[in-house]
């Protein structure tokens, strides 16, 4: 019934096997000691099927029951109110002789004379087939009879030996019960356990969105059938999505491919133009703005490829351990050395208080450069009269901390509400871009407006 | 030469033999570094870099020189420990740019443990006094504060 390896979910079956079979011995040991008690109460019959118990009538026919006797020593027998009597029943009195003294709806089958052996076997059992009741007074022997086959009259007697082992007996009895009760309740609860079982192995294949065949029949053959279905659905929403989503990926791609082509051709004689001696300054200066926005562009749709490819292509490739201070360092020196040129310096400037120089990370070089280089950059970007960034680090349990601070004046609210959307403009990708490479390495993302564009990243660190 | 850009495209277009891989559109002058760079890695004691110059306001000019590992000014050679001739040639070779610490280690003790960080400062600190006119305040050499170095040549 266990599998070779048990998973979390086989372990859950068998709790609800085990609530089962609790549940179920419990109920039948509830109806064991219910039946028992029911046993003991209404186990003896006392005559409810007749007006009165015989027992009754008899004590009541004692009462009304008048002995005289005159002087003449003729004894007279009367019973006061027949009624006492019903009427299906008999009765007679017996003197010390034996023979009828007195009687009441005697039936003819009935002999008048008793001998002593008659009366030895009437008082416990029958008389020709009448149930029979004995009761004895001073001045005779009163035997009820009750209607032919009206009753059944059985033995009861038990040693004191029973009695005292009367205990021991009743609960090895309810041991045996139990014992039965868990045995079958087992059984069943077995079968109920491989169908459940099945049940959780297909939800957890619906989970993981794999392909789930169960065997509809019996009496999960609805579920069962609606769990197939429901994995067929998804596998073929899952296929419709992944075609569409590559569709879109190879169109895009294909159409970078096709802009440049005639960009590079743009770019490399914009440069020429741009470096000519036989134009004037004007049209050189001119020719150096068309190299410069044609490589803008190409820089868009670099952009657009990679996020793009980490929009359906959620992991990272190229993943190494990556000591992330050396990863910042060697951004922010990138950033002082190209894109801010001699007399911006002043402008900008960019402050390091790393404490996590241990931290190592799991990432893409070139990924995680990428969001951070954008990050940098788009603070430069955004605040064209210079800034003062703060790029701060801190270790903690399992994760680096990094935060990306300037003072400047923030970025548009709309940018921050979008950021795990691709923007609908080319205004700005940097920042999705960084929030989606970051998420891709398993991080957390977060900016917002304080005084100034803070960008706050967690990234797990690996442990070793 | 190509026009398609992706991580994939790259890892083929190298794993057919290409020494290195330019996606369209490029500007001429990368082109030309890129061949530059691939002649000098190619041929790289054919065409050695030989060393560079600083100006010196006594003796006009300050040679520092790669193939003897010596800086010279007038007639005086100070010599270059190994160390410092790996940092002050990583140093030119990224010339007026910032080089981090982490490059700079890794170039002279192939790790980037930040251990070496002191280290590192007293061999930049020596590389001053024999290089700079008063390596109290550089003028060539110089501190980026939590990044690196940087040296300046005109």
């Amino acid at each position: 019934m266990f599998t070779k390896k048990p998973s979390s979910a086989d372990y859950t079956i068998f709790k609800i096997f085990l609530s089962i079979v609790c549940i179920s011995t419990f109920v039948g040991m509830l109806l064991f000691i219910i039946t028992f008690v029911a046993m003991l109460l209404l186990g003896g019959d006392h005559g409810k099927s007749y007006p009165s118990a015989p027992g009754k009538i008899l004590t009541q026919i004692g009462k009304n029951f008048s002995v005289t006797s005159d002087n003449n020593g003729e004894t007279t027998y009367s019973l006061a109110d027949e009624t006492i009597l019903p009427e299906e029943d008999w009765c007679i009195l017996l003197n010390d002789n034996g023979n009828i003294v007195w009687s009441l709806h005697k039936p003819a089958d009935i002999p008048d004379h008793y001998a002593l052996n008659d009366i030895a076997r009437l008082t416990r059992w029958f008389l020709a087939d009448y149930p029979v009741y004995v009761r004895t007074e001073d001045y005779g022997l009163f035997i009820l009879g009750l209607p032919k086959d009206s009753l059944g009259k059985y033995p009861l007697e038990y040693t004191m030996e029973w009695f005292d082992s009367l205990p021991q007996r009743i609960f090895i009895v309810f041991l045996l019960n139990a014992a039965i009760a868990c045995i079958l309740s087992s059984i069943a609860g077995s079968f109920l356990y491989k169908k459940i079982r099945l049940l959780m192995q297909g939800l957890a294949g619906l989970r993981k969105e794999e392909i789930v065949v169960l065997p509809a029949k019996g009496i999960f053959k609805e579920p069962f059938s609606d769990i197939n279905q429901t994995s067929q659905i998804l596998a073929r929403k899952n296929l419709l999505l992944a075609s569409r989503d590559s569709a879109r990926s190879n169109w895009i791609s294909g159409i970078s491919h096709d802009i440049r082509t005639p960009l590079s051709m743009m770019v490399g004689y914009g440069e020429q133009l741009a470096e000519s001696t036989e134009l004037s300054e004007e049209n050189r200066k001119n020719a150096a703005i068309i190299t410069a926005q044609g490589l803008k562009i190409k820089k868009l749709i670099e952009d657009l490829n990679l996020i793009s490819s980490l929009e359906y292509d959620m992991q990272p490739h190229n993943r190494k351990p990556l000591k992330i201070c050396v990863l910042l360092r060697s951004v922010v020196s990138d950033i002082m050395n190209c894109v801010l040129q001699e007399g911006s310096d002043e402008a900008y400037e960019i402050s390091l208080d790393l404490n996590c120089e241990q931290a190592v990370v799991s990432g893409d070089e070139s990924l995680l450069t990428r969001a951070f280089y954008n990050l940098l950059q788009n603070s430069i970007v955004h605040n064209e009269n210079g800034c003062h960034i703060l790029l701060s680090g801190t270790l903690q349990t399992d994760k680096v901390l990094i935060e990306i601070a300037d003072n400047g004046h923030g970025i548009p609210e709309k940018v921050l509400e979008n950021l795990d959307t691709l923007p609908n403009t080319a205004h700005g990708f940097g920042l999705p871009m960084a929030c989606k490479i970051i998420r891709a390495h398993g991080g957390t993302f977060h900016a917002e407006n304080k005084e100034g564009f803070v960008v706050t990243i967690g990234l797990p660190i690996m442990i070793d | 030469m190509t026009a398609r850009g992706e991580a994939e495209d790259k890892i083929k277009g190298f794993s057919l033999g290409a020494d290195d891989y330019i996606v369209k559109p490029f500007l001429p002058k990368e082109f030309l570094l890129r061949v530059t760079a691939l002649l000098r890695r190619t041929y790289d004691n054919a065409i050695p870099e030989n060393g560079f110059s600083l100006p010196d306001s006594v003796y006009g000019l300050r040679h520092i020189r790669f193939d003897t590992a010596v800086v010279v000014q007038g007639d005086t050679e100070t010599p270059l420990t190994p160390k410092e001739l790996i940092l002050i040639k990583e140093l030119y070779r990224q010339k007026n740019r910032i080089v981090t610490s982490d490059a700079l280690t890794m170039a002279a003790w192939g790790d980037t443990s930040y251990g070496y960080e002191n280290t590192l400062m007293v061999h930049i600190r020596r590389l001053r006094q024999k290089i700079e006119e008063t390596p109290s305040s550089p003028k060539y050499l110089l501190t980026i504060k939590g990044l690196g170095y940087k040296l300046i040549v005109k």
